[in-house]
């Protein structure tokens, strides 16, 4: 198990690539870039003209027309501007030329007006001049509702020696799953009781990586291992297993994860880490090659984007919109993994708060709903291996909110 | 994430190096002592001012006292004495939600039918009337932005008493007028909080230099000063407070050098003007350098502008030109002397390239110049409208029939500012904020004295040595 935490998350290697633009797969893909900014000054407002930047990247280049060649000179003190317009034409077949000698000129702004965010690109000269534009109004129907500050909160539930693959809350207990056995734990703030556990009883041989997740209901719960399902009750404190896959509750349709495997398949066939519901029916997943995928609403790859090593979808009432944490190791430090909030606006991610470095490498990170909370707030348990100590801790993670 | 650091460490600096925003705790008392240079002959936004300088000084004084239904900061649009407002999709029909509990200066309570009096008498053409509590307005014609023309200050609510006072709800209310003189109290049960200073005074009619020499005398707490003064008040150990850019200044030739066949003529005279260099040396980098007559921050489009001047004449042709067409004469407002600085600048970048531009500033008749530097106040509100505001106030003065309708589309403002500049026969020069020296007394609350539109935030004000 130690060895696995050295390795790496699932087995794999951490890559330090940094991938900003989408790229074609089989032809269906469409070619939208997934940009996760870490420049973020003011998240409001980047949202905003993230959001607008591939409209604008489509009206331009339906304007110039596919496979015109073209010299772009965006103002912007940065250079953000062009080098994300740059790639979002060359991605739809334009393009770009170092010089305006026998290309079109395009020249291009975005900024902001007390009316709008705004892209706009002058193209061509003379009589062919054209002009496009991309604008998101700001508020312009009155209250004027504060925009709130989100950030993750988390909060430790449990921590121990032995390898820890998920916690929920069961009534009044916690209940711990570890490869081979459910715990059965009091609560901080409850009456005290003795632990109790119960075997997981299987013939299955764990694959290295083994994963395993909890979904309680109540009293009742359920445990989901690869090739092997259990079921089981907190009062009184019973525990039943047998030796078959079923899908797991993991917020997308999946055939459950093979016994002998760490991951889950779609029923079209594409095999994922993890997967992060979003708003509208789509899905932020970690691939088999540990990279951010969206996929829509038919589970169709739509983008993608950065390494990633885990995600998980995140919602609170005080946050209007789709969240997501996602986890990478940390560049700073070998054996720590830095968390990221960012919400999902069209098909990029806008950094929402600063990271958070864990005390150690995450091993697990599921969707979790936790009393007491809303039906309609979707958190997250993270499981960390700090390996300075040895031991497992597993954390609650929130959005929380100040205006 | 470095980047990020940086920029939060930037604004840090900014917020360190400021003397607008304070984090001392504030105090509550005396009188804050502004002076003007115009004189604000009625605070009643009905009537009409005199001059360009009272329209402007009253818009600043008025907004201490009436207050609209709807304002706009830096992020547009935004509630003021309206919580909400909404239209059917032509904006034929606007329906608009009133804070509930703002107490009015005679203290009764601000209703829905106040307002909709209050409007009538500034829009007789509109149908206005209250309906559930909520007002509505019918314009004659559909008003798609009708809330950007609401933020104008001269459909702030008055409520008119049967003895003709003015009852508003701004943080102040008028308390006496002597010549030259205005007095503002606050207004203690005001809906935002009560104003930390206890007056206001404002001195009228007092000079630009006057205005200077009182607040380095410590006899005044806030005066309007020039680009050009800004550098003399921070030696001084005094503060400067300012908006965004608001005025553009502008060269616009006359129509004997405005034919097609003079472009490039202008073409080289405007590119020969070093607008950076203007903007950091002679107005103390408190003005921005410009390319088109909408500021950047109004506009959301004018870097563009900076992309392409067009064809300029080289140095031998402008040589070879007819000693008439080498020469310039540019004409000047006598009394305002940063227009004379900055045309003073213009004939020296014009030598550069081989024109001589003769500065103009007739007290009287004078010889028909070739040019004029014109300053022209961009109100501060969506970019159709201030480019319409514009057009009217410089285009159209020629003759011209450009419109521009409003609610237009960025495309379209954009397209019609580039028609409007193309011809070269309008050239901006610079866009200039207003300017406001203060007192070391003059402390803020959690906001800038100015606003980015120039507003007085007065109300968030408070004397470090208490009443005068």
């Amino acid at each position: 198990m130690l060895s696995f935490a050295v390795v790496g998350c699932h087995g794999r290697e951490w890559t330090p690539a940094f991938a900003l633009a989408g790229f074609g797969l089989a032809g269906r893909l469409k070619s939208i870039a997934l940009v996760f900014l870490l420049a973020a000054a003011t998240a409001r407002a980047q949202s905003a003209t993230q959001d607008l930047a591939s409209e604008f990247a489509g009206r331009v280049a339906a304007a110039i027309g596919p496979g015109a060649t073209v010299h772009l000179v965006c103002t912007g003190e940065d250079g953000r501007t062009q080098l994300e317009l740059g790639r979002s034409l060359a991605a739809r077949g334009v393009r770009l030329a170092e010089s305006g000698d026998s290309a079109t000129m395009v020249r291009c702004s975005c900024l902001e007006n007390l009316r709008e965010y705004a892209c706009i690109a002058d193209i061509g000269d003379g009589a062919a001049r054209r002009v496009v534009a991309a604008t998101r109004a700001k508020n312009s129907g009155g209250p004027s509702v504060p925009n709130p500050i989100v950030a993750l909160q988390l909060r430790p539930l449990h921590a121990q020696r032995d390898p820890i693959l998920d916690v929920t809350i069961a009534g009044p207990a916690l209940l711990v799953l570890t490869p081979t056995a459910v715990t059965r734990i009091p609560l901080p703030g409850q009456p005290p009781f003795a632990p109790q556990s119960a075997a997981v009883a299987t013939g299955r041989v764990w694959p290295r990586d083994v994963r395993g997740h909890l979904r309680a209901d109540g009293d009742a719960f359920e445990v989901f291992l690869p090739g092997v399902t259990c079921r089981g009750s907190s009062r009184p404190f019973a525990l039943a297993c047998a030796d078959e896959g079923e899908p797991w509750p993991i917020g997308i349709e999946n055939a459950g994860m093979a016994a002998s495997r760490n991951t889950f398949a779609t029923p079209e066939g594409f095999s994922f880490y993890e997967a992060a519901p979003l708003d509208g029916g789509q899905w932020l997943v970690v691939d088999q090659e540990g990279t951010l995928t969206l996929l829509d609403a038919q589970r169709r790859v739509v983008a993608r984007g950065e390494a990633t090593d885990h995600v998980a979808a995140l919602r609170s009432a005080c946050a209007p919109g789709s969240y997501v944490v996602t986890a990478r190791r940390s560049p700073d430090a070998e054996s720590a993994d830095v968390l990221r909030l960012a919400r999902v606006v069209g098909t990029s991610l806008v950094p929402e708060a600063s990271t958070i470095v864990l005390p150690g490498v995450l091993t697990a990170l599921w969707s979790a709903r936790m009393p007491p909370r809303s039906q309609d707030d979707r958190e997250a348990i993270a499981v960390v291996h700090d390996m300075q100590t040895g031991r497992y801790e597993a954390f609650h993670l929130s959005l929380s909110c100040a205006r | 994430m470095r980047r990020f650091i940086s920029v939060c460490l930037a604004l840090a600096s900014v917020g360190l190096a400021s003397h607008v925003v304070e984090g001392a705790r504030p105090r509550y008392g005396g009188t804050l002592r502004v002076e003007v240079e115009a004189t604000i002959r009625s605070l009643d936004p009905a009537a009409a001012a005199g001059d360009t300088a009272e329209a402007a000084a009253r818009a600043r004084a008025m907004g201490l006292v009436f207050e609209p239904l709807i304002t706009i900061d830096e992020h547009g649009l935004q509630p003021m004495l309206a919580t909400s407002w909404e239209s059917d999709p032509r904006g034929a029909r606007w329906q608009i939600r009133l804070r509930s509990g703002v107490q009015l200066h005679d203290g009764s309570t601000l209703e829905p039918w106040h307002v909709a009096s209050a409007l009538r008498v500034t829009e007789p053409a509109w149908m206005i009337g209250v309906e559930s509590g909520a007002i509505v307005i019918s314009p004659r014609e559909p008003l798609p932005d009708l809330p950007w023309l609401l933020t104008d200050v001269r459909h702030a609510i008055v409520v008119r008493g049967s003895s003709g006072a003015l009852a508003g709800t701004g943080p102040f209310r008028i308390d006496a007028r002597e010549p030259g003189r205005m007095s503002l109290r606050a207004h203690d049960a005001y809906w935002n909080g009560r104003p930390f200073v206890d007056a206001i005074r404002i001195e009228m009619g007092s000079p630009a230099a006057a205005q200077l020499s009182d607040l380095e005398g410590g006899r005044a707490d806030v005066v309007a000063v020039s680009a050009i003064d800004a550098r003399r008040i921070t030696q001084r150990g005094l503060h400067i407070a300012s908006s965004r850019p608001l005025d553009a200044i502008a060269v616009v030739f006359e129509p004997h050098r405005a034919a097609d066949t003079a472009l490039g003529w202008r073409r080289t005279l405007s590119a020969g003007v070093n607008r950076a260099s203007m903007s950091a040396v002679l107005l103390q980098r408190l003005a921005e350098p410009a390319d088109a007559l909408v500021p950047r921050w109004l506009s959301g489009y004018a870097p563009l502008f900076a992309f392409d001047r067009g064809p300029t004449l080289t140095r031998a042709a402008v040589a070879a030109l007819p000693l008439d067409q080498r020469e310039v004469t540019l004409r000047v407002d006598a009394s305002d002397p940063l227009a004379h600085a900055i045309a003073d600048r213009i004939a020296v970048d014009a030598r550069e390239i081989g024109f001589t531009v003769k500065v103009q500033a007739p007290a009287g008749l004078a010889p028909r110049p070739d040019a004029r530097l014109v300053r022209v106040r961009v109100p501060n509100t969506s970019p159709d409208r201030a480019l319409g505001a514009l057009i009217e106030r410089i285009a159209n003065r020629d003759g011209s029939t450009a419109t521009l309708p409003p609610g237009a589309t960025l495309d379209a403002v954009y397209q019609a500012e580039r028609q409007l500049l193309e011809r070269a026969v309008i050239v901006p020069i610079v866009h200039l904020p207003d300017i406001y020296g203060l007192s070391d007394r003059v402390a803020t609350w959690n906001r800038p004295v100015v606003s980015v539109s120039g507003a007085w935030n007065f109300a968030g004000v408070w004397l470090r040595s208490g009443a005068p």
